[in-house]
C-alpha cells in the first residue's frame, strides 16, 4: 500500500507495447533498470505499468527491441494535477479545508471530567469559566499545571486531578474523597433548644440541659424545650448561682402538615395525530441550519432533536454539531378532568409531599388526601402525620446572661 | 558450482544459500516468485519461460502475467497449472 501511495504520488503511466521481440525489450528494460509492473499479454502485445520517470528512458530500447508504444493512460498526482490546472476554484475549495481543519486543530472544542461524583459536570465548568478557560480557545493558552493546582485548592474535596490537552480536547480526571475531609469541632457554646414547628411530644432523650417539656404536652414554634441555663439553688432553695450549659438532646414530635394544590376544571389535552416528520440540524459556532419536511396541512408540531458534535478521530472534535429531528403532530383541545386523571394527580401531589418531607428525615405515620369540587376548579388537600425531631439551638448571647442576671437580683 | 554445492552439502548448509541456484516459491494457484532468475526467454498468455542462472525455468497456467520484478526477482502471476525446469 505504501508503494502504491508512492506510485501514485511521482505519477505512472499505462502504455502498450508491440511488436518483434517483447522478452527482448523487457530484458532491456530489466538491464537498464527500469521498473515496471503488472505485465499482461494484450493480443500480439503487452499491457504493463511504468513509472513516469522512467517512461522517458523508453525510447532508445523501444528502438533496439523493434518494438513500438501506445500511451493507454495516465494515472497519478502529477496527471491529475495537470488536468486540473484550469479548476483553481476546486483546488482553493480543497486547500481551504485542509487549512481550516488544521486551524480548528489548535483550539479546545470539548471539555470532558471524569471521575466527579459530589462536584457536578457543571460546577466544574464554571470554575473553569471563572478561570478564563472556555470552548474555543487556544489551546497554547491553557496551563495544565496552573489549572490542576486551581482544582486542588478551589475543591476540598478533590484530592487528585490530572488536566491534559489531547486533540481538541481538554480531559480531566480526577478523584474525590471518600471521607470528611476534617474533624467537625465539638460545639460547647452554651445553648437553649426550641420547638422548630408546633407539635406533641412523643419522645424525648436529654444529655444535658433542664427540660421544659415533657412527653405528650403540645408544643408550639419557637417554645423552649430545653434550658441551657441550670440554676444552682442553697438548702433554703434560693438560686446562689446560675451555670450556662450547652443543651444537648433529641426531642421527637408528632406534627401536621396540610397541603393543598388547586387545579382548574378544564385542561388542555394534546393528543398525538400519529403523523410524524424528520429532519436535520447541522450548527456551526452561531450558525445553524434546518433542514425539514414542509408541513402542508399547519399541523401543530412537538419536536425532539438528537445531537452529536462531530470528531473525526476519539480526541479530534469538531466546532460542528449534526442533529436528527422528528417531530409528532398533535392536536390540542380542552376538556374537563376524567376521574381517573383526578386520581393520578392528587396521588402524585401526596408523593410529592411526602418526597419532600422524608427527604428531611421526617417519619410519615399517617397522610390523608382527598379531592374538593369548587365548580370552575377542584383541589387536592391533604395532611400529613409525621413524626421528626423538632429541636433547633438556640445560643444565649451575653445580653440576655445579663438580663437573666438582673431579673434575678 | 558443483564444488560449492558438495561443500555445502558436506557442511550442512541449505542449499538455497549456495549462490546461483534459483529459489521457486508456489503460492497456491495464484503466484510463482521466481528469486536469481537472468532473464525471460519467452512471454505469451498460457506459458512463461525463464531463464535462471543454472537452468531454465518454465511456468504453465492461464491468464499469466508478470507481477513486479526487483532486481534478481520475478513474481508471476495468473491461474498456475504447471511449473518446470529444465536444463
Amino acid at each position: 500500500m505504501r508503494g502504491g501511495i508512492f506510485r501514485w504520488s511521482q505519477g505512472y503511466i499505462h502504455v502498450r507495447v508491440a511488436g518483434y521481440s517483447g522478452e527482448r525489450f523487457f530484458n532491456l528494460c530489466k538491464s537498464a533498470g527500469l521498473a515496471y509492473w503488472r505485465v499482461r499479454r494484450q493480443g500480439d502485445g503487452y499491457c504493463f505499468y511504468i513509472s513516469r520517470k522512467d517512461f522517458f528512458r523508453l525510447r532508445p530500447i523501444l528502438r533496439k527491441s523493434h518494438m513500438s508504444m501506445r500511451i493507454l493512460s495516465r494515472e497519478g498526482l502529477p496527471f491529475a494535477l495537470r488536468r486540473n490546472r484550469k479548476r483553481k476554484a476546486l483546488a482553493g475549495a480543497v486547500l481551504s479545508f485542509f487549512v481550516l481543519l488544521y486551524a480548528m486543530s489548535l483550539f479546545i472544542w470539548d471539555v470532558s471530567f471524569d471521575g466527579n461524583y459530589y462536584y457536578t459536570r457543571e460546577v466544574l465548568l464554571d470554575y473553569l469559566e471563572e478561570q478564563g478557560i472556555r470552548y474555543g480557545m487556544m489551546k497554547h493558552k491553557i496551563s495544565c499545571d496552573d489549572l490542576e493546582e486551581g482544582i486542588r485548592s478551589r475543591f476540598p474535596e478533590i484530592t487528585w486531578v490530572s488536566a491534559r490537552v489531547s486533540g481538541t480536547r481538554l480531559l480531566v480526571k480526577l478523584k474525590e474523597n471518600q471521607v470528611l475531609s476534617s474533624i467537625p469541632e465539638a460545639d460547647s457554646q452554651p445553648c437553649h433548644i426550641t420547638a422548630s414547628t408546633s407539635g406533641t411530644i412523643t419522645r424525648m432523650i436529654i444529655r444535658q440541659g433542664k427540660a421544659k417539656v415533657r412527653v405528650g404536652d403540645p408544643v408550639e414554634a419557637g417554645q423552649q424545650l430545653v434550658a441551657g441555663q441550670l440554676s444552682v439553688t442553697n438548702d433554703a432553695g434560693e438560686v446562689i448561682r446560675t451555670a450556662w450549659v450547652h443543651a444537648d438532646a433529641d426531642i421527637y414530635a408528632r406534627t401536621v402538615y396540610g397541603y393543598d394544590m388547586e387545579f382548574p376544571r378544564y385542561h388542555r389535552v394534546d393528543v398525538k395525530t400519529g403523523k410524524n416528520r424528520y429532519g436535520f440540524v447541522l450548527a456551526a459556532g452561531p450558525w445553524r441550519f434546518t433542514l425539514l419536511a414542509p408541513d402542508f396541512e399547519r399541523n401543530s408540531w412537538n419536536y425532539r432533536t438528537n445531537i452529536t458534535q462531530l470528531h473525526l478521530f476519539e480526541d479530534f472534535y469538531l466546532p460542528v454539531y449534526m442533529g436528527r429531528i422528528r417531530g409528532e403532530a398533535y392536536v390540542s383541545y380542552e376538556r374537563p378532568y376524567t376521574d381517573q386523571e383526578k386520581e393520578q394527580l392528587s396521588e402524585k401531589v401526596r408523593q410529592d409531599q411526602i418526597e419532600n418531607l422524608m427527604e428531611k428525615g421526617v417519619q410519615i405515620i399517617e397522610n390523608n388526601v382527598k379531592i374538593q369540587e369548587y365548580g370552575v376548579s377542584w383541589k387536592v388537600e391533604g395532611t400529613i402525620v409525621a413524626e421528626e425531631q423538632i429541636g433547633v439551638k438556640r445560643y444565649i448571647t451575653e445580653y440576655e446572661e445579663t438580663r437573666e442576671t438582673d431579673e434575678r437580683n | 558450482m558443483r564444488v560449492l554445492s558438495q561443500a555445502a552439502s558436506f557442511l550442512g548448509i541449505p542449499q538455497d544459500v549456495i549462490p546461483g541456484e534459483p529459489v521457486i516459491t508456489v503460492t497456491g494457484r495464484r503466484n510463482v516468485y521466481i528469486e536469481n532468475y537472468n532473464r525471460i526467454i519467452s512471454f505469451v498468455d498460457n506459458e512463461i519461460k525463464i531463464q535462471a542462472k543454472t537452468c531454465r525455468v518454465i511456468v504453465r497456467g492461464k491468464r499469466l502475467g508478470i507481477e513486479y520484478y526487483t532486481g534478481d526477482d520475478i513474481l508471476i502471476t495468473g491461474v498456475i497449472g504447471a511449473v518446470l525446469t529444465e536444463g
